[in-house]
């Protein structure tokens, strides 16, 4: 091959791949920004697809005995709640199509049959008739902030369930308070830093749809956060840890501290932006797309049910997360390149005037529409 | 070469469009991951060959097909 020759096939390479740098991006970041500003078309279309869900589901609850419960079920719902309220709080004349809508997604999340997992992990303990009890039940905060946020957005919410939604959080402060680590468990001897976050979240949203000050709690919150629960050397927060001695028990991981972001926003937009800036500095690039790395420099591991897959050192879950964090604290460039990513992989259809994404079924889609919804729900 | 062969790179993205439809379509009646833990194997196995024609017509088509025009209007030597 002649000189030329050899020049010529490396100046055609050089411009195929410079068309796939910007052609690749240019396309699977098509509905990026429309998701950055707000676009209605874009959210109404998702937040649709997710309300025929919610019906579907109500059909199939009565008429099969193969319900769709457990800890994913409550997520959904409860994901589906978030994503909505935050669309009414950010267009308040979607309040009188989607209150209700926010009210029954939240109502199902707190069913007694979706907090069975949490029971059977406490031997047969239900979190709601072990108010006066010392064991955290964590994990019914997501369910708690659900309902918090209906509140928050529909007038006619009930109040029987309010009445409960009161106890709970009652509870939840607590027990809080009387952690010097800012740590409650979720199981026996396990405590996630993130579940936390969720506490609260449901605390402070509760605070602002009743008028009650929760102002202690969540400042004892945030100081041990800041003190305990970060690790210093990342900015990631340590996924699982001991409630009363706050020592790690797994690695500081992106996975847990995207899900931290988010909640945190709730509460206090200073601690969420520590969080958002250890974990934008795990961001990895190529070509114009980004994802979260799941663990910090010097730890390693494998994907798990909290963060999914692990493929050559991101994850899903971690990567999908800082999708909250990056629209809500206004991280435009992470935001356009983690969502090229997820636009990637999940595949966005649209059908008539809905919209999903094909890879992520109920609780991918419930997801992202709470996390590309994200930001009226944070303080200024 | 044959038309067929010769607009490979575009049948690609032709399957690709009309495998992300029917994706969607089975989608909308049915889950991949059931809250179980179970997978839909014929889900699974569509979703997979979709995102293998996805990221080919993301990433190596629009190169392919760049490749193909620069060479035929520049001759080699």
């Amino acid at each position: 091959m002649s000189s030329r020759e050899a020049l010529r096939r490396a100046a055609v390479l050089a411009c195929a791949v410079l068309l796939v740098r910007l052609f690749a991006p240019w396309f699977c970041g098509l509905e990026g920004d429309a998701w950055y500003r707000g676009d209605p078309r874009v959210q109404r279309a998702l937040a649709d697809d997710l309300i025929a869900f919610e019906f579907r589901d109500d059909v199939e609850r009565t008429a099969t005995t193969n319900r769709f419960a457990g800890e994913w079920a409550l997520v959904t719902h409860q994901m589906i709640a978030l994503g909505l309220a935050q669309l009414c709080l950010e267009h308040s004349e979607w309040r009188g199509a989607y209150a209700p809508q926010v009210t029954k997604a939240a109502r199902k999340s707190f069913l007694p049959e979706m907090r069975g997992f949490g029971t059977r992990a406490w031997y047969g303990e239900d979190a709601l008739a072990s108010l006066q009890g010392g064991h955290g039940h964590a994990y019914l905060a997501y369910s708690a902030l659900a309902i918090g946020m209906a509140r928050l957005v529909d007038p006619a919410f009930p109040a029987e369930a309010a009445a409960s939604h009161d106890a709970l959080i009652a509870a939840y402060e607590r027990r809080l308070l009387a952690s010097s680590t800012g740590l409650i468990e979720t199981y026996p001897n396990e405590a996630y830093p993130t579940d936390v976050a969720a506490v609260a979240a449901a605390i402070a949203v509760h605070g602002r749809a009743t008028g009650v000050d929760h102002h202690r709690v969540l400042q004892h919150w945030v100081s041990r956060v800041r003190a305990v629960q970060i690790d210093p050397a990342s900015g990631l927060v340590f996924q699982r840890m001991g409630a009363i001695r706050g020592e790690p028990h797994d690695a500081p991981r992106g996975s847990g501290t995207g899900l931290a972001a988010y909640y945190a926003g709730f509460v206090d937009r200073a601690l969420a932006e520590s969080l958002a800036k250890g974990l934008f500095a795990h961001e990895s690039t190529f070509f114009g797309f980004g994802a979260i790395r799941e663990y910090a420099a010097g730890h390693r591991g494998g994907g798990d049910i909290d963060s999914g897959p692990v493929i050559l050192g991101v994850s899903v879950a971690a990567t999908g997360f800082s999708l909250a964090p990056a629209r809500a604290l206004g991280r435009r460039d992470s935001f356009e390149r983690i969502y090229r990513t997820t636009a990637l992989f999940g595949l966005p259809v649209g059908h008539g005037d809905r919209s999903r994404f094909a890879t992520g079924g109920p609780i991918g889609n419930a997801l992202l529409l709470a996390f590309l919804t994200s930001g009226s729900e944070v303080p200024r | 070469m044959t038309l067929h062969r010769r607009f490979r790179a575009l049948w690609i993205v032709v399957a690709y469009l009309f495998g992300r439809e029917l994706l969607g379509w089975m989608t909308a009646q049915r889950s991949l991951l059931t809250p179980g833990g179970g997978l839909d194997l014929p889900l699974a196995a569509l979703t997979l060959v979709v995102l293998v024609l996805r990221l080919a017509s993301v990433f190596v088509v629009p190169g392919v097909v760049l490749v193909r025009l620069l060479r035929r209007r520049i001759p080699p030597d």
